[in-house]
């Protein structure tokens, strides 16, 4: 396994129970939390990529050496 | 079981868990109840001052000098008994400003002093209960599962009748941690390594405490390629389990005082009915019941019983 899938997949552990545990205390009603799980995790991890897209593309507009 | 909150009320709730703060079981003592003030001043203060003579005062001596700053006993979980910290800072500080070796129980006292802290923060939130609550019996119940809470993650849940949301965090919680030891090759296990990521795993509680009391003594010999994600881990893990805590004192809390659940849904309180094991107390609410989160569900209902 190469370097970048496995610290996806760290990622990915960490960030479902950042998620779930966030779910959890919002809602008291497990059925309530669970259904809302899948929203939360899109909404979490689409807004990770979206900062890691802002993040590479300041690094290649004021940061890249070439 | 029924509780009128105005007409029990003890006093002023934020004193109360002030002054517990300062001193544990004060808060107690100024609700009028002195055999809890006095008990729980010996076991919270008895585990410090135990604590204190194992390590011999220096569990702030693991910092390094640079960072013996104010902050430090702050970002601990000693700050959780303040009166203790100071007193800790007071006498011992961070010791003659010389490396010195470190007494046989410096593991064990530093520990006892960090339950000390962790369990006085549950004597202000027993002291907070019991001044809106009056009764002690109706204080208690959210503490203990509080407790629970931090003892071993999902616990609270469990003994709250929450089966699965205990397991799914128990399983969450406990793995994150075990994933973070097993990368950080058990060296997040050391306060005297990790001062501050140490601070955060502790609150996982048992799971923590044990794995320390099993493998904290090893040596690192040679590079742990992924140690800094296996401290993050171990710390997020820690600091995961006070939203557990907070989710399972605010049910218990609901349940004592008959307060409508709390939920992010807008279309919550329709259709559920009671399903838990004192369901249906009936509790009459004064003028301190308040609406919480942006839409609520009466306290004596839950998700199993939820139609959709």
């Amino acid at each position: 396994m190469n370097d970048i899938v496995q610290h996806l997949l760290l990622f990915l552990a960490v960030g479902v129970a950042i998620v779930t545990l966030g779910a959890f205390y919002t809602d008291a009603l497990d059925q309530r939390a669970f259904r809302a799980l899948p929203k939360r995790l899109v909404t979490f991890f689409g807004g990770c990529l979206l900062l890691v897209a802002i993040l590479l593309i300041c690094e290649h507009t004021f940061a890249s050496l070439s | 079981m029924a509780v009128n909150l105005d007409g029990s009320k003890r006093g002023n709730p934020n004193v109360a868990a002030l002054l517990s703060w300062f001193v544990p079981g004060a808060g107690h003592v100024y609700l009028g109840s002195f055999g809890w003030g006095l008990a729980l001043f010996a076991l919270t203060d008895g585990l410090y001052w135990l604590g204190l003579q194992l390590s011999h005062g220096m569990s702030f001596e693991f910092l390094d000098p640079e960072l013996r700053t104010v902050v430090a006993p702050i970002l601990s979980p000693e700050i959780g008994n303040l009166g203790g910290v100071l007193w800790q800072m007071k006498h011992f500080g961070y010791g003659p400003g010389f490396p010195r070796p470190w007494p046989e129980g410096i593991v064990l006292g530093s520990m006892l002093s960090a339950s000390a802290g962790m369990l006085n923060g549950l004597v202000m939130c027993h002291a907070h209960t019991l001044a809106r609550a009056g009764s002690s019996a109706v204080a208690t119940r959210p503490v203990l599962s509080t407790a629970l809470a931090w003892l071993v993650p999902g616990l609270g849940h469990f003994h709250q009748g929450r089966k699965l949301r205990g397991a799914v965090v128990f399983v969450l919680l406990v793995g994150l941690f075990a994933l973070g030891s097993a990368m950080a090759e058990g060296s997040n296990l050391s306060r005297e390594r990790h001062f501050y990521y140490w601070a955060g795993q502790f609150v996982m509680g048992l799971p923590a405490i044990v794995s320390e009391l099993v493998w904290g003594g090893m040596r690192v010999t040679r590079d742990i390629p992924y140690v800094e994600a296996g401290l993050v881990f171990g710390c997020v893990a820690g600091l995961l389990n006070v939203l557990a805590m907070l989710d399972v004192y605010a049910f218990g809390e609901a349940r004592a005082f008959g307060w409508p659940l709390k939920s992010g849904h807008p279309d919550a309180g329709s259709s559920v009915q009671s399903g838990h094991p004192d369901a249906g107390s009936s509790v009459e609410l004064g003028s301190s019941a308040v609406e919480r989160g942006a839409s609520t569900i009466p306290s004596t209902q839950t998700s199993e019983q939820v139609s959709t």
